[in-house]
């Protein structure tokens, strides 16, 4: 177990500092309090918390689409709206534009920048190529099995290249079997970019599985409990489920977790 | 497996047919008042094979577009205005409510001084009530647009006008196109009322009141049916274009 502070800031990518939130709608609900973590590039972190504790509240803030109450946050020293997040939702079916093919949602960030179409198309293909799913790139969302769609949703993310990725419980709603493999995939593409990753979560497995640390936080409003290391070693496989080191990891998590959940009953 | 598809839409028009009918052939109705069907569209098919009626259909059908086109010029951009700026509906949300539920050839007199007995005052009595119902969609579609759809292409860097153009636009995209379908079915009723009155000697309303006035009552029953057809397939028309521009809806 490992208090991680800010002191390690020296090679932080991504820093939160103090990070308050408090919604206003009109009576006061205090979500985040007094948050603070630093986060190594390269690194991923998954975030593991009761529901409705203000996870996605954080994730919005990291990507400049909610303004924080108090604290800040800083991505590579520069403010977030001046940074390119890549955000991926659980909710895959709304996030996708059903109007476009998969190509054109793929492409929808490089328009926006004003990328040569020649230039699009390329990164498109490739990306399509590369995760299976070119024979899929005229298809409209709604043809699309939700792996699928979740799939397509990452690789629009991983075409405009961010500079971190935010993902937000991606694989909820999928079945048992389709989140096992999303995960070792997600580790692959994490692998091979190298790009920090805030993954959130509320499966105490994917969050041990995926990450390098696991960030542990309370009730609403959430504080950061505990951080929590974890030493597998890397590419991980998911018979590594059942390994002791795993097991020890797993009960380290729950025990604060559940020390969390007898503080509100 | 696909069943074929039957035409059990006909089944009910064909037993009213077939009960008018009867009623004709037992004599119940005074045949100047309720003729046969039998006469009716034996008329309806006597002035198709003429084809002066075209003329007719055609001129409606110019009016009807005419006041269509307009209200979707001005319903869709002062829907988007209403639906971004909370400020504008609180201005203007009154008046919309209140003429679009009042009767608008009410106000047909009034269109009559103000653009005279020409065209315009007809087609203008159609933009009354037409832009409203496009208007109010649209408002609606700005309004219910998919949020998560909006901080996704927000935190992919889609701003201003693309984010209008390419976002906003498609996600009321099947709001307008309902709003379109009563403003168009609406558009022909407004403009064969308005023919019935004043202002004109061409035209499917003019023709239909001009047989009643003169008793020619199995001609005003046909062109009342043809009437119908001409709204049904404008409304076919839409329809099919809906399928095709917003698919996604559908599914």
């Amino acid at each position: 177990m490992v208090r991680v502070s800010c002191s390690i800031a020296v090679i932080a990518m991504i820093k939160i500092k103090n990070l308050s939130k408090s919604f206003f709608t009109p009576q006061k609900i205090h979500v985040l309090d007094d948050i603070s973590l630093s986060v190594k590039d390269g690194e991923f972190v998954t975030i593991f918390g009761p529901n409705g504790c203000g996870k996605t509240t954080m994730l919005y803030i990291l990507a400049g689409v909610e303004k924080p109450t108090g604290g800040h946050v800083l991505i590579n020293g520069r403010r977030v709206e001046d940074s390119r997040a890549g955000f991926i939702f659980q909710n895959y079916n709304d996030t996708l534009l059903p109007w476009r093919t998969v190509q054109g949602n793929i492409e929808f960030a490089l328009e926006a920048r004003g990328m040569a179409k020649a230039e699009r198309k390329k990164i498109s293909e490739d990306l399509l190529s590369k995760f299976g799913l070119h024979d899929f790139r005229d298809k409209y969302p709604y043809n699309l099995s939700g792996g699928m769609k979740q799939m397509a949703a990452i690789i629009r993310t991983l075409a405009y290249d961010p500079e971190f990725f935010l993902m937000d419980e991606p694989f909820g709603s999928l079945d048992y079997i389709n989140r096992l493999k999303m995960g070792e995939e997600i580790q692959r593409i994490w692998m091979e970019t190298g790009k920090t990753v805030i993954f959130v979560s509320h499966d105490i497995d994917e969050a041990i599985f995926l990450a390098d640390r696991v960030v542990v936080l309370s009730n609403r409003p959430a504080k950061i409990k505990e951080i929590v290391k974890v030493g597998l070693p890397r590419p991980r496989k998911f018979d590594m489920l059942n390994s002791s080191k795993f097991i020890s990891t797993r009960k380290k998590v729950l025990k604060i977790f559940k020390s969390e959940t007898y503080e509100i009953d | 497996m696909k069943s074929i598809k039957k035409p059990v839409g006909l089944l009910l028009p064909a037993v009213i047919i077939a009960i008018w009918q009867i009623i004709s052939i037992l004599n119940l109705v005074n045949p100047i008042l309720m003729p046969s069907p039998v006469s009716v569209f034996s008329t309806l098919f006597k002035i198709l094979l003429s084809g002066e009626i075209l003329v007719d259909v055609a001129m409606t059908l110019v009016r009807t577009f005419a006041g269509f086109f307009l209200s979707l010029v001005i319903g869709i951009p002062l829907g988007i205005l209403m639906g971004y700026h909370k400020k504008v509906y609180n201005y203007l949300g009154f008046l919309v409510d209140f003429f679009i539920g009042m009767p608008h050839v009410a106000l047909f007199p009034l269109f009559l001084l103000l653009f005279g007995i020409g065209d315009e005052a007809k087609i203008m009595v159609v933009v009354l009530a037409s832009s409203l119902f496009i208007l109010v969609n649209t408002m609606y579609g700005i309004r219910y647009a998919n949020k998560l759809r909006i901080i996704t292409s927000k935190i992919m860097k889609v701003s201003g006008f693309d984010m209008f153009r390419k976002v906003m636009i498609m996600e009321a995209m099947p709001y307008i196109f309902a709003g379109m379908k009563v403003a168009l079915s609406f558009s022909l009723v407004l403009i064969i009322a308005t023919e019935m009155l004043i202002g004109t000697n061409v035209g499917l309303g003019y023709k239909i009141i001009n047989a009643q006035l003169i008793y020619q009552t199995p001609e005003m029953y046909a062109l009342i049916i043809l009437a119908g057809f001409v709204g049904y397939f404008l409304n076919k028309i839409l329809l099919i274009m809906e399928k095709k521009i917003i698919h996604w809806n559908i599914k």
